[in-house]
């Protein structure tokens, strides 16, 4: 629904002046319009679908700064553009902090179901404590051994002897 | 929620708003209130006894001009870039008679230095200066700031600056008209200071005070 020339601008200006019908049109026409600017800079889909609903949220918030005179597709695509731009930072502070798991799921093996303080947990905790290789000459066993030891493999305090 | 309900509960919720006047009304209102507010704390001081004679001076005359010509482009600037549509560009409006005023005070150093000697390059600070500026440029930048608070969603940061930059360089015009400050580089430290900080103020406390752009739940 592309619109022909002055339509939406006079849909918005019926909307400023308080027509609901003529902006759930507007809206609605340029639903597909805002998605493509938005498209340009956000690749994931309910990302992007984040940004439109910011951007429409937006622009009825701004609507009473909008001047009929001039064309609403540039208006309209500024505010798109700066929700887009806003969704990817948000995104990429998130993305400092976290790190999505989902991506070892198939790398990891199925975690051993150990009920916690129990016999199988302190000999699960003493098969460790064998298990780590004694000071070496060769640098990179007693850095394993120092990695093993933190963070630690069982906690608890069934292991408390480890220590 | 998906974005069609989205716009259903958008166009449910319409109430009509009062259309916002244009940019240029805008600017031309607030500029007409701070040159009255001005006018008065320029009036309550008292204007300096020799402000003809020195007003005649091609060099006083020009900078004076020159700083009236900030602080107006910067005005309209910021309202031009609070609408969305218009372009990033509008914020070098200023620019040539910032810098003009800048070239001038400059070169009124190196006239006082010609005149004086070493004397003239002392950096003095005159707190009468940062105190009218900044007393009167923040209220006063405040109130542009809120007026142009439609600005807040999508272009907070060059707007807040350049409402700072015209109540500031606006400010810096009335302190010249009753203000006894001959030297040239003291005018410029002490305006200059005055000016960064009422523009710095106007972006850090302008962003809580304008508007914060919607966030889809």
């Amino acid at each position: 629904m592309a619109g022909t020339d002055g339509e939406w601008e006079g849909w918005m200006a019926a909307a400023q002046a308080g027509d609901a019908r003529a902006y759930d049109r507007l809206l609605r026409a340029c639903l597909p319009f805002l998605r493509a600017v938005v498209r340009r800079r956000i690749l994931d889909p309910s990302e992007a679908e984040d940004a439109v609903q910011d951007a429409l949220l937006t622009i009825h918030q701004l609507r009473a700064s909008y001047e009929p005179a001039r064309p609403i597709r540039p208006w309209m695509a500024a505010i798109a553009e700066r929700r887009a731009i806003d969704r990817l930072r948000r995104h990429g502070r998130r993305q400092g902090r976290e790190t999505p798991i989902d991506a070892f799921g198939e790398t990891l093996a199925a975690p051993r179901r150990i009920p916690p303080n129990s016999v199988w947990r302190r000999r699960d905790c003493a098969r460790r404590w064998r298990s780590f290789p004694r000071r070496s000459a060769r640098p990179w066993r007693w850095r394993s051994w120092r990695i093993c030891r933190w963070p630690r493999p069982v906690r608890g305090p069934a292991c408390r002897w480890v220590r | 929620m998906r974005t069609e309900e989205l716009i259903g509960g958008l166009a449910r919720d319409l109430h009509p708003v009062r259309r916002m006047a244009g940019p240029l009304v805008q600017a031309g209102l607030w500029l007409g209130g701070a040159a009255l507010v001005i006018a008065i704390a320029v009036a309550l001081h008292g204007p300096r006894a020799d402000l003809a004679a020195r007003l005649m001076l091609p060099q006083e005359g020009a900078q004076l001009l020159a700083a009236l010509g900030t602080g107006v482009t910067a005005a309209i600037a910021a309202a031009l870039l609070a609408r969305p549509d218009r372009s990033r560009r509008w914020a070098l409006l200023p620019l040539p008679f910032a810098l003009a005023w800048v070239a001038m005070l400059g070169l009124g150093c190196l006239g006082d230095m010609a005149r004086l000697g070493e004397a003239a390059l002392r950096p003095r600070l005159s707190t009468g200066c940062l105190r009218f500026i900044i007393g009167l440029g923040v209220p006063l930048g405040a109130g542009l700031i809120l007026l142009l608070r439609h600005a807040g969603p999508v272009r907070p940061t060059p707007v807040l600056l350049l409402a700072g930059l015209a109540s500031a360089a606006l400010c810096s015009v009335g302190l010249t008209l009753f203000h006894h400050l001959d030297a040239a580089l003291e005018v410029l430290v002490s305006h200059g200071l005055a000016i960064g900080v009422v523009a710095l103020l106007g972006r850090a406390l302008g962003r809580p005070l304008l508007m914060r752009a919607p966030v889809a739940a």
